[in-house]
């Protein structure tokens, strides 16, 4: 079980260094959607069930339903974004 | 160039900061778990039978009380800026978006509502089921957004207080018998009980809000 | 449990990198996030306990999650008014 446990780790430091270092904002934000959804598993691995259930759906759902949204706002109001 | 040695300075300290941090969470003595002996032992008069939904919503009412507080704080300051954006439908009548919102939302509301009762004997409660319920009406406004057009505002805001109003005098009528938001037995499962199920609704519709701002269009 | 305290810590100073080094709104909210979710994994794996976590813990972890939520989306707001008054002039027809 110790091997699941660094695999979803090491997929998890691997994410937070991308989202630190990339520009395209459109990768940043899928990036940050599957973070939320590995880090929900991770949650279920230390024993914190209610906290699964609710960050998969706050986290992963909710904040990136709005981080795409404002991409698409900014594709048209936004041409001036530093990258 | 001036941005490169702030980069290796940022970078270097960051570093220090990880070994810092490492060492010194390592040397932290062994977790002794004090409170959560306390909290077993005062579980069968809270009123439920798992140990997290007794504590967000009997020991701890307050937090909770303050935590729906910072949501509709976040909410009021969407509203500030709300006017300012207006919202183009650009969905396409398509078969295979409307056989899946068919199928998905009724599951959705299902589950939503097997979530929030099953809070008092095993994980879930009223946030985990408040966000799958927004998540569902999100859902219905991207594919189907007719269906909500024509809701009328005053209901809505209505909807939005009902939450924290509900739970605010709850806490005044135990404060007439003692302090507030002290309920212990047989009264406190209906507590628990009605005040989950308002914030439930509440909640998702807040946090639908917080995705479907924008003001209708008028032609 | 030693393994997920330092994946926390490096997911602490990746978000603080984050922050300081990136340029663009989005990209910092991003890392603030991921900053925070950081903070949670090690105030979580610090407090477990035969296999299972600390009440008291993951209620105030669960109230942290929604309050966090709730700064992200106004922050969101902001932003997107904020390029709206910026750029509203140029190719602004019915608004």
């Amino acid at each position: 079980m110790i091997m699941i446990d660094i695999l979803l780790l090491f997929l998890l430091i691997w994410l937070s260094y991308k989202i630190a270092t990339l520009k395209d904002i459109f990768r940043v934000s899928v990036n940050f959607i599957v973070f939320g959804m590995i880090l929900s598993l991770v949650w279920l691995r230390l024993g914190a069930f209610d906290l699964a259930l609710a960050e998969v759906a706050l986290g992963a759902g909710i904040t990136g339903a709005l981080l795409l949204d404002t991409i698409t706002f900014l594709k048209q109001y936004g041409k001036d974004y530093e990258k | 160039m001036k941005s490169k040695l702030f980069h290796t300075l940022v970078l270097s300290g960051a570093f220090f900061l990880f070994v810092v941090l490492c060492s010194a969470l390592f040397l932290l003595d062994r977790f002794e778990p004090v409170i959560a002996e306390d909290i077993i032992k005062n579980l069968p008069y809270s009123g439920v039978s798992h140990d997290v939904t007794a504590v967000l919503l009997n020991f701890r009412a307050l937090d909770t009380l303050m935590e729906v507080g910072v949501i509709f704080l976040a909410l009021m300051a969407i509203y500030t800026v709300k006017p300012h954006f207006r919202y183009k439908p650009l969905s396409f009548e398509n078969t295979i978006t409307n056989t899946f919102v068919a199928l998905l939302f009724p599951l959705i509301v299902l589950c939503s509502f097997y979530i929030l009762y099953g809070g008092s004997y095993q994980s879930g409660g009223a946030f985990a089921a408040a966000a799958l319920l927004a998540g569902g009406i999100i859902v219905l406004r991207l594919v189907k957004p007719r269906y909500l057009s024509d809701l009328q505002e005053l209901s809505l805001r209505f909807v939005y207080v009902s939450g924290l109003l509900f739970f605010i005098l709850v806490g005044i009528w135990t404060l007439l018998s003692g302090s507030f938001l002290e309920y212990r037995g047989d009264i406190a499962t209906f507590f628990i009980i009605s005040i989950e199920s308002v914030l439930t609704l509440s909640l998702a519709v807040i946090l639908a809000t917080y995705f479907i701002n924008a003001v209708q269009r008028f032609k | 449990m030693s393994i997920f305290i330092i994946a926390g810590v490096a997911i602490f100073i990746f978000g603080l990198v984050g922050v300081i080094l990136q340029k663009g709104f989005i990209h910092k909210l991003v890392s603030l996030n991921i900053f925070t979710s950081g903070i949670f994994l090690i105030f979580i794996s610090t407090t477990v306990h035969h296999e299972k976590a600390d009440p008291l813990a993951t209620a105030l972890v669960l109230t942290g999650l929604v309050v966090t939520l709730g700064a992200t989306a106004f922050a969101l707001m902001l932003i997107r008014a904020y390029y709206k008054k910026r750029n509203q002039s140029e190719n602004c027809n019915d608004d």
